[in-house]
């Protein structure tokens, strides 16, 4: 008895090494994945999707221009204002969740560097994921570098303990992306295989840029040129019809981040709620004040023009009808003004009156600035979450402006720059600049010129920090409520205590 | 209830018998024999009864009649009847012929019979830590809809908290502290098959037993670390005669309590002030405050007591259950019913559960036993499908009051033009027509063995089971636009409609084989175990989604457009091989030793095996000759114990590093999302099990006839390895680092449990007292240094309790001109007269992230039960006290905040008491700065409490009557749960999950139900 007692016990358990393997066949494991070119397309397609959350392309990027000059976040926890006002800090969880995001970009991307070279398959489909993958990484840490100085440069996939390194230098990230996007250049193809795919034209338009935001206008120009040069891309003539559905990936975008609606995660930038585009986001007043009028002159000096200012409260925010009636002025001239400015004022910016969607004049009562977004809105009552409006990283205008402003600053204003400059203006009908301006005055009309062109695009925070103006322009120019720029730290962000906690390598950015 | 409670104990009989055989007596010469019958108090025979003439050794036992037959020298003798489980009894012989005996249960809490891991053992032989519930006699008829909650307050050692009120809804249970940071709920066993008290009507349970510590739970290995709690059910019948036992009751049930808001033009105040305080704009006129305060115009400017139009005063609830039970030929069944239909007290939700059982045994000669328990429960819920009901909870502090419930035609109310109260989301509509989730399960167990018993003392069983769960929910979110009272469209509005079809069947086969040996040499006896397990569970999901449905009356899916699915498949499993060995020489010296090997296919290859031992000793010093004299001691005994137990509760391949599925990218700009794959969760290919070692003493006494018990013990539970996901940076690139077993965290405490009992003389009157009190101190050890920030205010940090809150130390209010002077502020920040003052720890002038610190421990210190009895004839009372001592919560954001964000938000009526230059001396700060927000231990509040968990107040019917009524029994009663509580919070109830800190927990409900009891 005791004896068949032992072997049932026995038998029991040599069964049992195999009884206790079990193979998980929910998805792929390191042992499985890496084998043929479909498994690197599904990494390229994550790498790709990495561009898509909230806090970046999704919608972070764009609301950038909240804690610009260019608007005012009306939602307090999403803590754009704190930064806006300054009154951020390390532990400002916004400022953790770019830092994160970002950096999951860059963990997509080493994936594809470090596993994709020792794939045996189609040399070419390799090169091209790795082209592509060194076109993400130099974009994540060219947000991350403009927005924290300096970060830790993680060029492989890491161990959480190989992460916890100090940060490099400004300098070291901006030639790591240098090195990155030269690279990718070398490998990306003319074209891509589908219109959303990251080419050669979109590499070298990012290298322009990174080496303009560094100052090296002469590189810059270069790369500039050959964009321009490639005749792959021009203006469309409709600046409205570009950031609806029909202008999407136009031959004016070189590399838009592409959302469809019923994704699991579709864009949240160009929602509505019935009464107004973009709950969270106001437009400053300053910004709308800042449009040219028709002839091309400030507002001020136009004698055909009577300036907002003249409607609107100390803080700039227009009166109501009722308010103005009392003043003896009428909402109709102040709505009928709009039609006195740069036509991309009515084709960005959402005014009082105007129609909008079901409401035959727009109530802007809903908004604290009166003032709301239309860039990228979609015209229909949509699901919030839920977008499907592309946004375009880099488009032909940028890269004009771009050229008009790393060749004045180069060389000086000459015909190269007016031209490039007046191409941008030509299109939504304003006239040329003036051809008499000197390098400095024609920065002026370089930075006016970005600002009205690109609001909303997620490019102006960017401006501010580089330009070195951020301190007059936010606590000067913003009418609509106080904020602080203290120059001896917010011209760039703290690195997130969260962060500092975890890598006990990492020492906080100065001033903070 | 008797006749349940003697058959359990049947085996025993049997064993008695059969020692009672083995030790053998003499049969004398005598002068006449005396025979006689011992039944129970339902009237049912008992077999096996020791029965012995005082003062010799002669004696016989009953047989299975009950009757007995005993020689008899002298009219002097005196008759002693004893039999385990109940009084011993002594009956003057004299000149009797038949002697008539009714054996009544024993009281004596130390002589029960206790089920054990694989086994049951005599209360009093017990050498480790181990609870009992025996539902029938310690708890009556306390309403309970979750079976759980029968432990809760009535064993020294586990803590038992609600999750609420909300139909259908679980408890959370901790046996003796939280030894893991991951999963700590303890491993249920019915009859030894997995499961969860869920499926058990609360009147179908012989006993529960709590595994406290890891002397006795070891033998259950890595599942066991969490302890173990044993379920036993009734078996069948005794006899031929049917026995049919329904218990009904049905009663009302509300919440505890509720919060209580601000008044519309109250709340308008100090929105405005906040406003002003935060350099914004007021939001409302003077003029419509006062439209407000009169009610002049109530569908524009209302005053909506939201968390009153959201919760019903009394919700209805009614459950029955009924079972038969009959022994027919050789075989006992025992069959039984259970509803429960409970209408929530929020509007809007429901729970019914039906659970059935059948137990089946059956005695097949030659030794062999073969018995089948069929059981399972049918669940369905409903509710609101937006987040869930807590998601409703937030909604009702976030709402406007000024919104009306209704607009004046009767449409939901809502709100347009004024941004503030444009997102009040209408609680009541939100919990009743905007959604709607339907939530149902259907799981059934099957649990056939097979017993062999060839010689005396040698058992083999096999124990085979299989349950399947198959759920279905369903979530139905409806399009909708409200509108305010003059018709405009509101913001409160859903585009899309979207129906969510998800399914899950759940799968745990289990087989395990035991076999038993016990003999006696003279005064040693011995009891060996050896066994094994093999055990799987599965689990399949599958998600399906749709939108757009043509209308909101369709409910299935192939209605819907767009669809998205998901699906996944797990599994587990284990495999184990065990053993025990017991030695009890002279029912004086106990010694037990388990031991345990457990593989699991969780851990990698390299790390799948593990064992897990124990060893316990006891000394019954109150069997000792040298304090035979000690009247007053009826029992003593001392325990020590030490073992080990692991935990698995860790997911299915931790090991295996995957690419997860991602959400996809469209490429070509139009329309399909190609898939994507990626690291989203970090793999540890090293990890291995949590190991945790316990050990404690123990002691057990028993005063005067076990009129008094006391039972104490101290313990150490000592986790190591524990499996943690330790903060990992950001630019690892990845958010969800792997397990890593870095962490160790111990659990120190001590236990006392007092029982009292007695009955007055002859008067027919009983009481009994029961008091106990458990004391833990929970401590992470080691992190390697890491600080685990489960969220923004609680922290896991070496030294420190598990969850510890996290913030500044919060000092005062800034009260005057030298205050703001004197004390540092947030590092770029002024303060102002008002705001709270933050203790600068460090000294450094400045407040900063330096001077957080621990603010709060949310793991109670102290936890306790007091239990009160009365009976007096036919009537009886019961009443249960439990509480907790010590214990902090987080309680801020909603309904709670200093109105820093202007967003949407009321508060509660303390805050009429807020810092405002004419009320200087406030016991609130001031509104409208962030700062007063920052996390502190100003919104740390004590949640300690004692509250009536329960009193019965019942009458039983005497026998005339019920022999009337042709009943065997016949009983009535009223029940209430939480009529009273104590505690310093007022707004919401005190219990909850350490984790509910934004007062968004359902509340606990307060409940009376009359109901009977009847036995034919």
């Amino acid at each position: 008895m005791k004896k068949a007692l032992i072997t049932l016990l026995g038998a029991t358990c040599f069964s049992c090494s195999n009884y206790l393997d079990l193979q998980d066949n929910n998805t792929l494991n390191q042992d499985s994945f890496w084998k043929t070119e479909d498994h690197l397309n599904l990494a390229v397609t994550a790498a790709y999707e990495s561009l898509t959350p909230e806090e970046l392309y999704g919608r972070g990027i764009r609301d950038l221009d909240c804690i610009s000059d260019n608007g005012y976040n009306e939602w307090t926890w999403m803590q754009y204002w704190d930064i806006s006002v300054g009154q951020h800090n390390p532990a400002t969880d916004r400022i953790g969740w770019v830092w994160n995001d970002n950096y999951k970009g860059i963990r997509r991307a080493n994936e594809i560097l470090d596993n994709a070279p020792g794939m045996s398959i189609n040399a070419e489909a390799k090169d091209i994921a790795i082209g592509e993958a060194l076109f993400l990484r130099g974009l994540f840490y060219n947000n991350l570098n403009m927005l924290f100085n300096n970060v830790p440069l993680i060029l492989k996939v890491v161990s959480p303990q190989e992460a916890r390194i100090e940060k490099s230098s400004k300098e070291e990230v901006f030639d790591q992306i240098i090195e990155d996007l030269s690279n990718a250049i070398e490998l990306l193809p003319e074209k891509g295989e589908f219109v959303g795919k990251i080419n050669k034209y979109a590499a070298i338009a990012l290298r322009a840029r990174v080496y303009l935001y560094h100052q090296e206008y002469e590189k810059a120009l270069k790369d500039c040129e050959e964009v321009i040069n490639s005749g792959q891309y021009r203006l469309m003539d409709d600046y409205k019809q570009l950031f609806t559905a029909e202008g999407q990936n136009s031959s004016e975008s070189i590399f838009s981040v592409q959302f469809i609606s019923n994704m699991r995660s579709g864009e949240k930038f160009s929602g509505t709620y019935k009464k107004q585009p973009q709950s969270h986001f106001g437009v400053l007043p300053n910004l709308v004040h800042d449009f040219y009028t028709k002839n091309g002159l400030k507002p001020e000096d136009d004698p055909d023009a009577t300036p907002f200012s003249v409607w609107a409260d100390e803080k700039g925010v227009p009166k109501s009808a009722k308010e103005l009636e009392a003043e003896g002025l009428s909402i109709f001239d102040y709505w009928a003004e709009f039609a006195n400015r740069d036509p991309r004022l009515d084709h960005s910016i959402l005014r009082g009156g105007e129609p909008w969607l079901d409401q035959e004049k727009w109530d802007n009562v809903v908004k604290a600035t009166k003032y709301g977004i239309q860039k990228y809105i979609r015209e229909e009552v949509g699901m919030y979450g839920d977008g499907d409006r592309n946004f375009m990283i880099i488009r032909y205008a940028d890269v004009l402006l771009m050229y008009a402003e790393a060749k004045n600053e180069f060389s000086g204003p000459s015909g190269d720059v007016f031209n490039a400059l007046n191409q941008v203006r030509r299109r939504v009908g304003m006239p040329d600049v003036d051809a008499s301006l000197n390098q400095e005055t024609l920065r002026e009309e370089i930075r006016h010129e970005r600002r009205v062109e690109l609001a909303f695009e997620g490019l102006r925070y960017f401006d501010e920090l580089r330009w070195k103006t951020a301190k007059n322009d936010f606590e000067n120019k913003v009418i609509f409520h106080e904020r602080t720029f203290n120059e001896g730290k917010h011209y760039w962000w703290p690195i997130p205590q969260t962060e500092i906690d975890r890598n006990p390598n990492l020492s906080q950015n100065p001033g903070w | 209830m008797k006749s349940f409670y003697q058959a359990q104990k049947y085996p025993f009989r049997l064993l008695l018998l059969l020692c009672f055989i083995c030790m053998g007596y003499q049969s004398q010469a005598q002068s006449r024999i005396v025979s006689g019958e011992v039944k129970d108090e339902a009237g049912l025979p008992l077999p096996g009864v020791n029965i012995k003439i005082k003062g010799t050794n002669n004696g016989t036992i009953t047989n299975f009649e009950g009757a007995f037959k005993l020689p008899i020298e002298s009219e002097e003798d005196i008759v002693i009847f004893s039999f385990m489980g109940f009084e011993q009894q002594e009956i003057d012989v004299q000149t009797k012929e038949f002697i008539s005996v009714v054996l009544k249960e024993s009281t004596e809490l130390l002589s029960e019979i206790v089920v054990v891991g694989y086994g049951t053992q005599k209360k009093e032989n017990l050498t480790g830590a181990v609870g009992v519930v025996n539902p029938d006699k310690d708890v009556g008829n306390q309403a309970v809809t979750n079976t759980e909650s029968l432990l809760q307050g009535r064993i020294a050692g586990v803590q038992l908290t609600q999750s609420g009120g909300k139909p259908g809804a679980g408890a959370e249970i901790i046996i003796r502290g939280n030894g893991t940071l991951n999963n700590s709920s303890p491993l249920v066993l019915i009859d030894g098959v997995p499961g969860s008290m869920q499926d058990i009507l609360p009147s179908d349970i012989e006993s529960i037993s709590v595994l406290k510590d890891a002397a006795s739970a070891s033998i259950y290995g890595t599942r066991a670390a969490n302890g173990v709690i044993l379920v036993t059910t009734k078996t069948g019948g005794a006899t031929e005669k049917l026995k049919v036992n329904y218990n009904g009751y049905a009663g009302l049930q509300k919440a505890t309590v509720l919060p209580d808001f601000l008044d519309s033009w109250d709340y308008m105040t100090l929105k405005n002030e906040a406003n002003i305080n935060a350099g914004r704009n007021p939001i409302y006129s003077d003029e419509e405050m006062d439209i407000a305060r009169a009610g002049s115009d109530p569908y524009r400017y209302a005053n909506t007591d939201w968390a009153d139009e959201t919760f019903k005063d009394g919700a209805f609830f009614q459950n029955h259950q009924v079972s038969l039970s009959q022994k027919v030929g050789k075989t006992q069944y025992m069959a039984s019913l259970g509803y429960l239909d409970q209408k929530g007290i929020m509007y809007g939700t429901s729970a019914e559960r039906i659970n059935y059982r059948i137990n089946l045994k059956s005695d097949l000669g030659k030794g062999f036993k073969f018995g089948t328990n069929f059981f399972g429960a049918i669940k369905k819920s409903e509710g609101s499908a937006d987040s869930d009901d807590q998601g409703v909870m937030r909604l009702i502090a976030n709402s406007s009051p000024l919104v009306p419930v209704f607009n004046q035609d009767g449409s939901w109310g809502s709100a347009s033009g004024n941004p503030y109260e444009i997102n009040t989301k209408n609680p009541l509509f939100y919990a009743t027509e905007a959604s709607r989730q339907y939530n149902n399960s259907n799981k059934s167990t099957i649990n056939p063995y097979l017993e062999f018993t060839p010689i005396k003392g040698l058992t083999f069983k096999t124990n085979f089971s299989y349950s399947f769960t198959q759920g279905f929910n369903k979530s139905h979110k409806y399009d909708f636009q409200l509108t305010d009272n003059d018709g405009n469209d509101s913001d409160i509005t859903r585009v899309q409609n979207s129906l969510v079809d998800a399914a899950n069947t759940y799968e745990t086969v289990q087989w395990e084989n035991t076999a038993n040996y016990t003999k006696s040499f003279g005064k040693h006896n011995i009891n060996v175990l050896v066994g094994t397990t093999m055990n799987s569970y599965a689990h399949k999901w599958t998600n399906v989604r749709v939108t757009d449905l043509p209308s909101n009356d369709l409910t299935e899916i192939g209605s819907g457009s767009n669809p998205t699915v998901n699906g996944t498949f797990n599994e587990s499993r284990l495999l184990s091989l065990f053993g025990r060995f017991q030695y009890n020489y002279d029912d004086r010296y106990l010694l037990e030793a388990n031991v345990r090997q457990d593989g699991s296919s969780k851990f990698p290859s390299n790390n799948r095996f593990a064992v897990f031992p124990a060893l316990s000793a006891g000394w019954i010093f109150s069997n000792e000759g040298f304090l035979s004299d000690a009247e007053f001691l009826s029992f003593g005994k001392f325990r020590a114990n030490w073992g080990q137990l692991g935990n698995d509760k860790i997911g299915y391949y931790p090991y295996s590093q995957t690419y997860t599925p991602t959400d996809g990218y469209p490429f070509d700009g139009s329309s399909i999302a190609n898939g994507g794959l990626a690291v989203t969760d970090l793999a540890n290919p090293d990890i291995k099990w949590e190991t945790t070692t316990s050990y404690g003493v123990g002691a057990d006494f028993g005063f005067w006839d076990d009129m008094l018990t006391v039972t104490a013990d101290y313990f150490v539970k000592d986790t190591d390895d524990i499996l943690l996901k330790l903060p990992i940076p950001g630019a690892t690139g990845i958010s969800n680092p792997a397990y890593q077993n870095a962490g160790r965290v111990k659990n120190t405490g001590w236990e006392l449990a007092v029982n009292h009992f007695n009955k007055v003389g002859n008067s027919g009157f009983e009481y009994n007292i029961g008091f106990n009190i458990t004391n833990i101190k929970n401590e992470i050890i080691d992190m390697q240094g890491e600080t685990q920030y489960i969220n923004n205010r609680q922290v896991n940090m070496e030294g420190q309790a598990i969850g510890s809150f996290f913030g500044y130390e919060n000092t005062g209010i800034y009260r005057t001109t030298e205050d703001l002077e004197k004390y540092p502020y947030i590092d770029g920040q002024t303060p102002q007269l008002g705001d709270l003052i933050y203790h600068d720890i460090n000294g450094d002038g400045v407040i900063d992230d330096q001077d957080r610190t621990i603010i709060g421990n949310p793991n109670p210190e102290y936890m306790y039960g007091i239990n009160l009895g009365v009976a007096y004839k036919g009537f009886d009372l019961k009443m249960f006290f439990q509480g907790v001592q010590n214990v902090d919560i987080y309680s801020s954001a909603t309904g709670h905040h200093s109105g820093g964000g202007n967003n949407l938000m009321n508060w509660t009526t303390d805050w009429m008491d807020r810092w405002t230059p004419d009320n200087p001396d406030a016991s609130k700060p001031r509104l409208g700065n962030v700062n007063n927000e920052q996390v502190s231990s100003f919104w740390v509040e004590d949640a300690s409490y004692l509250r009536l968990k329960n009193v019965e107040v019942g009458y039983n019917f005497n026998e005339n009557v019920c022999r009337k009524l042709k009943m065997q029994q016949f009983r009535l009663y009223v029940n209430t749960t939480n009529p009273l509580t104590w505690s310093e919070l007022g707004h919401w109830d005190p219990e909850r999950y350490a984790n509910q800190s934004r007062n968004e927990a359902y509340p606990q409900t307060t409940t009376i139900t009359f109901g009977t009891n009847i036995i034919f």
